[in-house]
């Protein structure tokens, strides 16, 4: 031991020095402290966290499933109809190979959607029938990877047709006499259009999207219908895919600047009707996620301001030996920020390890299809840093105060 | 011109170490008021060893929060190496307590989570290599026998040896008066017996200054000087 009498020992400026006391605290209270209480303010501010990036990512997974659906099995990209206001191209094929001169374009299929009435039995309806190029098709939409029973329809098929699972009445309740129940593959409907003579055609598959609005459909070949001289070779639409989702109005512009006839409909033009939809859940969406910020800041606050309050009688001793004010203060944030740090890595864990995997097994089934979470990165990272940002204001407060009231008080807990 | 710092050491030549005039102190509880000291005045010279004695609720340990400047006075001054503490911000006090004071508590208040040899060491991080820290606070732990301890947290620790390191904790900035408040409160009369023993060698052999506060007459024989405090006044002094 240092003598009196030797002199007292001359200190260094300590400026640089007293920056590792938080770091050195917040080791060791890592190291020391009761892991299990540890573990389960972790798991609360994973919890916390979870809570956060779930309901955002499910109202992210259903307007991400409408749109692709809406694409996929719906309308492509872009939609041409004729340009002249007329109701049909009278010839598609001029207008299909201009259009796959893009290269942006992927894929391209003319249809001629008729309205008709289906009869199966005592059943009967009305239904848009859409004849096709089964090959096009193919390409252009996914409703040939989506049959439930028999098989797509095969090129020059004149007696064939394919059914959507609500046609087919699949999805109907008792009492719901919407579709033609009990309809199978091999059995035969009876299509009447307008004025045209009634055609027998034999179902060749079912499919269902689980898009309501597709699987409302039934698709013919081209061939069925150029039995009729008056539609072969027309089209009321045809439907464009492109490489990536999004950037569909630069395309148009191209299209059009290369002169193809027609009138351009992207898909967020196309489903305008379903931007309301879209929209309220965009709104229930942000309500759900301002409330379940506060729950969570609430949540995070609390299970800080708990574990840092008692700890005040620690607080008070740092102080009593001249441990400066503000490393104090800045040990419990950055112990609060590493707390909401691994409750965030805990959470993400979680969260991309078992439940988004869970309900890629098991998706909410909803009328626009199979939802799945869709986490948009921006989204996950904000979160993230709120919950970080609410953690450490959680450590700040309690410290503030008390590191500023009596050190006595602190340190015996009056 | 070369500015000083308020709290740089400037111990007055006759080796006065602490000076206290007239200090008042009184607590509010709700609505009533009770004076803890009233007018106690006392003065320290280096090497002193002084023992605080009084019945529970005399004000010793109110004194020695004011002296350790964990508390403040209502009124009076109190100057420790010639500055007047009383006139001090909270960061200036906490630069003295840290470099000028060392501090002992009844109940040990050491930091649970932190080892023996880390709560000794941490209030030399605040200035010093942490390795320098390791090994003064490795010499003082062995100074008190805990040699074998180092890595022991407080909870692994016996009365005895948790005071053993506040003790070896407060040395180790290498203060300029060592305060202790009932030291032995709280032992076995062994471990007190080895307790009073450190600080009689550390006045005695190593000449530091202390102030002890303790209700059991028969420690008032470990210091130099006695002060007898009864309702916030000095009733005896020798």
């Amino acid at each position: 031991m240092k003598s009196k009498k030797s002199g007292r020992r001359r200190h260094l400026p300590g400026a640089g020095r007293e920056t590792r006391i938080p770091f050195f605290l917040i080791g060791k209270h890592l190291r020391h402290c009761n892991k299990w209480t540890l573990a389960l303010i972790i798991f609360l501010l994973s919890a916390a966290f979870i809570n956060l990036i779930f309901i955002n990512s499910l109202f992210n997974g259903v307007v991400e499933n409408n749109t692709n659906q809406f694409i996929h099995t719906y309308t492509g990209n872009i939609t041409l109809t004729p340009a002249d206001d007329g109701k049909m191209f009278e010839d598609a094929s001029p207008v299909l190979r201009e259009v796959e001169k893009n290269p942006e374009v992927t894929a391209a299929a003319a249809e001629l959607v008729i309205p008709a009435t289906l009869q199966y039995g005592e059943q009967k309806g009305d239904w848009k029938v859409t004849a096709i190029d089964p090959e096009r098709e193919k390409n252009a939409t996914t409703i040939s990877r989506k049959m439930v029973e028999g098989a797509y329809l095969e090129p020059g098929d004149a007696d064939g047709m394919i059914i959507g699972s609500e046609v087919a009445g699949l999805d109907s309740q008792d009492g719901d006499d919407r579709g033609l129940r009990g309809i199978r593959v091999g059995d035969t409907v009876t299509a009447t259009v307008d004025e045209l003579p009634a055609r027998d055609l034999t179902i060749r598959g079912i499919f269902r999207t689980r898009f309501n609005r597709t699987d409302d459909r039934a698709f013919v070949t081209t061939a069925a219908v150029d039995l009729f001289p008056q539609m072969k070779g027309k089209a009321t639409q045809i439907i464009v895919r492109t490489r990536k989702n999004g950037g569909e109005d630069a395309v148009v512009a191209e299209l059009k600047a290369a002169g193809v006839p027609a009138t351009f409909l992207t898909w967020e033009q196309a489903a305008k009707g379903m931007q309301s939809i879209t929209d309220s859940f965009v709104t229930i969406n942000a309500l759900l996620t301002s409330v379940g910020f506060i729950i969570a800041a609430v949540t995070i606050f609390i299970i800080i301001y708990v574990d840092i309050s008692n700890r005040r009688q620690e607080i008070g001793i740092l102080r009593a030996v001249g441990v400066k004010g503000y490393l104090i203060t800045w040990t419990y944030v950055l112990q609060a920020a590493v707390y909401s740090f691994c409750g965030v890595v805990l959470g993400t864990a979680l969260f991309f390890g078992v439940i988004v995997p869970y309900f890629r097994i098991h998706p909410f089934r909803l009328p626009i299809g199979d939802v799945n979470l869709a986490v948009v990165p921006v989204d996950y990272v904000w979160r993230s840093l709120s919950v970080v940002f609410v953690g450490m204001l959680s450590g700040l407060i309690p410290a503030l105060i008390i590191t500023r009231e009596k050190i006595l008080d602190a340190i015996l807990g009056r | 011109m070369m500015s000083q710092n308020p709290t740089d050491n400037v111990t007055p030549a006759g080796g006065e170490v602490v000076l206290v005039d007239d200090i008042c102190r009184t607590y509010r509880m709700g609505e009533v008021e009770v004076p803890a000291l009233r007018g106690v005045s006392i003065s320290l010279n280096r090497g002193d060893f002084l023992v605080v004695t009084g019945r529970n609720g005399s004000g010793k340990s109110t004194l020695l929060h004011q002296l350790g400047l964990l508390d403040s006075p209502d009124s009076g001054s109190i100057r420790i190496n010639g500055v007047d503490v009383t006139a001090l911000r909270e960061k200036e006090r906490a630069r003295m307590r840290l470099h000028d004071l060392g501090y002992i508590f009844q109940e040990f208040a050491l930091i649970a989570e932190l080892t023996a040899i880390e709560n000794v060491m941490l209030p030399a991080m605040m200035l010093e290599r942490t390795s320098e820290c390791r090994e003064r606070a490795r010499e003082l732990l062995a100074e008190v026998e805990l040699e074998r301890q180092l890595d022991h947290l407080p909870r692994q620790l016996s009365g005895g040896e948790q005071q053993k390191v506040a003790i070896a904790r407060a040395l180790i900035n290498d203060p300029e008066v060592l305060f202790a408040d009932e030291p032995t409160a709280n032992l076995d009369t062994v471990s007190a017996a080895e307790v009073l023993e450190i600080f009689r060698s550390l006045n005695r052999d190593k000449g530091h200054t202390i102030v002890m506060v303790t209700h059991e007459m028969e420690e008032t024989v470990c210091g130099n000087r006695l002060l007898t405090l009864s309702d916030g006044k000095i009733v005896h002094e020798e």
